[in-house]
């Protein structure tokens, strides 16, 4: 015993952080927005867990957490807390990942920290799998890599069934993943088509092994490049700033029934006076909001943006099953905090995160000369108008661009 | 500030022996100051003894004091005029705040206790700040092992722990 005690002596060290005043604690904890930080403090020591319950005094309510930015590290994903100011946190670790999905490609995010992976054998090859991958939870689904088609193939006049794998480049989940009605709504690529790069919209339910066929867009304003599920239909954003409103209908072993409705947006006063880097659609306060990304220059770092809300037409829908809608540019953010990425946007209220106001959050989904620079990220705020970088710098990735993840 | 007022000066007295003298309206940042003048004491020469805080310590707790008395003085001068100008000001003390609080670890920790016991909001609040600062993005264990602390739950309480927060015990320990 007398042996102990010394030992004790010893390792004692000054100051004793252990022995915080309870009330000091507290006042610390609550200065920490992040549940993840202040979970990890509750769990240092018996003392600091204790100054919880101090009388009987609640902690300020915890908000919603923010999303954090997943940054393709060599070692594997980093995920950095914009609650925290930047700060990473374990969540996972990429030791924590399974060693198959730590160097995956990460095409987008979705619900509570659930990831869209493609798994390469070497970089930039064919997707060998796509997977929905639960951070939280580390378990996967499954998603297929194959498409089949039985329709002439692109370039050629010859109407026959073909087999090709795809990479998805954005896409979106109708329910968790759990429910046995869940469908995935993505934008894909088509491998193995040596001029055929345009995106496509495809849609398969979680469990099936191949998808059966694709959509193709009639004209280059109706390409698509983001999409959203909101009020039970997939949204497709289009180049032209149309929007094409999709909900799919499954038969077995027959190609997917779509309902289309196609929603015409005239360009009236809208103009960009920059170059359009990309387009999100993003749900907010009820309301369908665009969000226009620009810089002054292609190649050149984000510098602005612009924001929309979808105006309902008066007129019911011409022969065409097309509808004249408008976008009406929104004059202020006004408290909203938007996270903006392909396929996972989200909006926020700023009241009720002390200390943040409103802005667009954005991160590097580029991809140049088959590297992902990861560089243009952070903060676009309204007044003034300008661009914080609030997150730690990276290298470039060879792996994945940077996503948005809701833990 | 009123122009004749007497000036009133407290002496500040600390655990090591070494004595500060500064305003009294500076001091009186200080709730234990404030009771311990309300009660009639701590005027004389002998001045008010500050228990546990060593002269180190206090001396940065005095620097604190006279700045924010200062600035404090000077924003009632100015009157509510120059909006602009008392914006400037309060950016000005902020920044002068950060840079005060940059310490290390065990410097900030004296000072957070001082300012506890003393009862200078401010600068509990200022503390905290950066501690929280310190502590974001950090697993429990590399706290322990930045702050040097013992991990002394108990197996059952871990087990309780877990279960109300299972998220994220699992992954950080």
């Amino acid at each position: 015993m007398p042996r102990r005690r010394v030992w004790q002596r010893v390792r004692a060290r000054y100051p004793p952080w252990a022995d915080l005043p309870g009330a000091a604690v507290w006042e610390i904890l609550s200065r920490l927005p992040c549940e993840i930080d202040r979970v990890n403090c509750h769990r240092v020591c018996r003392s600091w867990h204790d100054a919880i319950g101090l009388e009987g005094i609640q902690l300020p309510p915890m908000t919603r957490q923010l999303p954090l930015l997943m940054q393709p590290l060599a070692e594997g994903p980093r995920f950095c807390c914009t609650l925290s100011g930047g700060a990473s946190h374990p969540f996972p670790t990429p030791m924590d990942i399974p060693p198959a999905f730590r160097h995956a490609r990460y095409v987008g995010s979705w619900g509570d920290s659930m990831a869209f992976l493609s798994i390469f054998d070497q970089p930039q090859g064919i997707p060998q799998q796509h997977v929905v991958f639960d951070l939280l939870e580390l378990g996967h689904y499954k998603l297929p890599s194959i498409i089949v088609h039985d329709e002439a193939a692109p370039g050629e006049l010859e109407q026959q069934l073909w087999t090709r794998p795809f990479s998805i480049i954005a896409a979106t989940l109708s329910s968790q993943p759990c429910m046995s009605e869940c469908v995935v709504g993505g934008i894909i690529e088509l491998l193995h088509f040596p001029d055929e790069h345009r995106p496509k919209i495809a849609f398969w339910r979680l469990y099936d092994e191949v998808v059966m066929g694709y959509f193709d867009a009639p004209e280059v304003c109706w390409e698509v490049e983001d999409v959203l599920y909101y009020n039970e239909a997939f949204h497709f954003l289009t180049q032209g700033d149309h929007i094409r409103v999709g909900a799919p209908a499954f038969h077995i072993g027959g190609m997917t029934q779509v309902q289309w409705e196609n929603r015409y947006f005239s360009p009236g006063n809208r103009a960009y006076e920059q170059y359009v880097k990309a387009r999100y659609l993003v749900e907010s306060r009820g309301d369908l909001l665009l969000v226009v990304r620009c810089s002054p220059y292609p190649g050149q770092p984000t510098s602005a943006f612009k924001v929309f809300r979808m105006v309902q037409p008066e007129v019911p829908a011409n022969n065409n099953n097309v509808v004249e809608y408008k976008w009406m540019e929104l004059p202020s953010l006004d408290g909203r905090m938007l996270f903006v990425g392909r396929g996972s946007s989200k909006s926020y209220e700023a009241a009720a995160y002390p200390g943040f106001e409103s802005g667009i959050y954005f991160c590097d989904d580029e991809v140049v000369a088959l590297q992902y620079p990861c560089t243009d990220c952070g903060k676009w705020t309204e007044a003034p108008p300008r661009v914080e970088r609030c997150f730690p710098e990276q290298h470039p990735s060879n792996y994945s661009p940077q996503v948005w993840i809701n833990p | 500030m009123a122009a004749g007022k007497p000036v009133v000066m407290v002496t500040l007295v600390s655990s090591d022996g070494q004595s500060f003298q500064l305003l009294e309206e500076a001091a009186l940042l200080s709730a234990m100051v404030r009771d311990t003048i309300q009660i009639g004491q701590g005027r004389g020469p002998a001045g008010i003894p500050i228990r546990n805080i060593t002269g180190q310590t206090l001396s940065m707790v005095v620097v604190y004091c006279n700045k924010h008395y200062t600035a404090a003085a000077a924003a009632d001068g100015d009157d509510a005029a120059d909006e602009e100008k008392k914006v400037a000001n309060k950016k000005q003390l902020r920044e002068w705040d950060e840079q005060f609080i940059n310490l290390e670890q065990d410097k900030l920790y004296d000072i957070l206790v001082a300012a506890n016991n003393l009862g200078i909001d401010g600068l509990v609040d200022l503390c905290c700040w950066r501690f929280a600062d310190m502590m974001k993005g950090k697993s429990a264990s590399e706290i322990r092992v930045k702050l040097g602390i013992r991990d002394d739950f108990t197996s059952e309480q871990r087990a309780q722990i877990e279960k109300d927060s299972p998220w994220v015990w699992s992954r950080t320990t």
